[in-house]
């Protein structure tokens, strides 16, 4: 047999910890305000069992990859052609700065205003949200692009498509994954606050309908199964892929 | 040796070439014809490598012209390799094959053609430097091109590495009638490859002689070396090439 590895030891003993930690303050508090583990498990369980969970965990990872896919597109478009125009990027980097800066909160209060509490609505809020850091994080890839693989692309005749697959793309792919890590991480916490302030599904809105009855234990059996998810998603889809896609380098800089 | 007469694959005329206001080159005209190998050769700083990138179309800022013949295709080996870090060597050739050619096995075949049988699935940072150079001169024959364009091809290399090179290289072209416009400042390499050498030299640098290198690529007699620096001594001092 295969002894588990120190890392995978030290995360279980790390939960274990925490775990004991918040047991041990939930039985000196004694309150309805701060549940010990055990009962938040008992809220996780029914909630799984009645299919709430699963109903409103699809329903905000729903919003969260139609919000990436639209924000990461649209984001990326802009950062490249930022990156490759000084002019445009002399005229559009405050708009940049200025979309940066503006609170995500004014960005969903504003979509809900002018288009109503509608799901495009609310998807477009988000996506215009995170749109400004992909774009700024693909700007400085682009830029990065190194042109003596341009002049081999044109000697050896490459068609487009081989120029973007071969040429292009490999070259961003750091960006590409940093904004997609990046991205991941802070759409799902916007996603929430627009469930919680127009929608009628997903974590944000169970959040909210816990949050008015006083019961911690549902808010955070809600939140500890979205950041599962997340963290799901991050080790078993992007940590990969990412690796995948390093494999290329060298092995000093793989660790 | 195929000197086949008709209209040259590639003419170049620099009449002036500038970085930054300062004119590095300033008269360079050369004619390439089909099956012809020409060198260019001269001190380091004399903008061989310049002029090359003008003949390849990837420099469009100078006074001058290049004229390639009808439906001439250039390929062009840079000083550095430059294969695409993130693809396979089998890849790196691969790609400069016609689309239909890419999955089968004539990229493993140019492979070995440069001695690098075992090495198609590596990538290009897992080998040497002299290996990388290598995988450049194959993915140049992939491109199967009437003229080859090669910078400094075999800097870096040990000396039996380079002089095996240069035979398949003079293999590759002499199989299929190609031309070679090469860029040096060795003038043995050029001896072995070359049907004529253009000297450059002078600050601005211009061209100082186009001298013809007698006999057939694969026939010249072992001494002919020296008796070409002794014929033409004056005139590859003038280039900043001294007699060894």
């Amino acid at each position: 047999m295969r002894l588990p590895s120190p890392r995978l030891l030290g995360f279980v003993a790390s939960l274990a910890l925490f775990a004991a930690i918040w047991q041990l303050g939930a039985a000196m508090a004694d309150s309805r305000s701060l549940p010990s583990p055990s009962a938040v498990a008992t809220v996780l369980l029914r909630e799984a069992m009645n299919g709430n969970l699963a109903y409103h965990l699809g329903a905000t990872l729903g919003r969260v990859a139609a919000a990436f896919l639209v924000a990461y597109a649209i984001g990326a478009a802009i950062g490249v052609a930022l990156g490759r125009s000084r002019r445009l990027d002399i005229l559009f980097d405050p708009w940049l700065v200025f979309f940066l800066n503006l609170p995500a909160l004014v960005t969903i209060a504003l979509f809900y205003v002018w288009f109503g509490l509608t799901e495009a609505a609310a998807l477009a809020a988000v996506a215009a949200n995170k749109v400004p850091t992909v774009a700024v994080v693909l700007r400085e890839g682009a830029r990065a692009l190194d042109r003596q693989y341009f002049e081999v692309a044109r000697v050896n005749r490459f068609s487009r498509a081989d120029l973007l697959f071969h040429v292009v793309l490999p070259q961003l792919q750091p960006y590409l994954a940093a904004a997609a890590r990046s991205g991941l991480a802070l759409i799902w916490k916007i996603v929430l606050v627009v469930e919680l302030l127009g929608r009628s599904s997903g974590v944000g809105f169970q959040i909210h309908l816990f949050f008015q009855v006083f019961d911690v234990a549902g808010i955070l059996a809600y939140a500890l199964s979205f950041i599962a998810v997340v963290q799901f998603i991050e080790l078993a889809v992007l940590q990969p892929a990412e690796r995948r896609a390093a494999r290329w380098r060298p092995a000093p800089s793989r660790a | 040796m195929p000197r086949a007469g008709g209209p040259p694959r590639l003419a170049l005329e620099i009449r002036s070439k500038r970085f930054e206001g300062r004119e590095v080159l300033h008269g360079l005209r050369l004619e390439v014809a089909a099956g012809e190998a020409v060198a260019l050769i001269g001190p380091s700083g004399s903008g061989k490598t310049t002029a090359l990138t003008i003949a390849a179309g990837l420099d469009e800022d100078f006074e001058g012209s290049v004229t390639l013949g009808p439906g001439v295709r250039l390929a062009y080996v840079f000083q550095a390799p430059r294969l695409l870090p993130w693809r396979s060597v089998r890849d790196n050739v691969a790609l400069a094959l016609p689309r239909a050619q890419r999955r089968g096995p004539t990229a493993d075949r140019l492979l070995a053609e440069v001695g690098l049988e075992g090495c198609a699935g590596q990538y290009p940072g897992e080998l040497s430097g002299g290996m990388q150079r290598r995988a450049a001169l194959a993915r140049a024959f992939a491109l199967d091109a009437d003229i080859l364009l090669l910078d400094e091809a075999f800097v870096s290399l040990d000396g039996s590495a380079a002089a095996l090179l240069r035979s398949r290289l003079a293999a590759h072209l002499d199989e299929r009638g190609r031309s070679l416009l090469l860029v040096t400042h060795d003038l043995d390499e050029a001896l072995e490859l070359a049907d004529r050498i253009v000297l450059l030299g002078g600050t601005p640098a211009r061209d100082l002689a186009d001298l013809p290198v007698p006999g057939a690529r694969s026939a010249r007699p072992p001494d002919f070396g020296e008796r070409f620096r002794r014929d033409h001594a004056e005139i590859l001092a003038r280039a900043g090439l001294h007699a060894k």
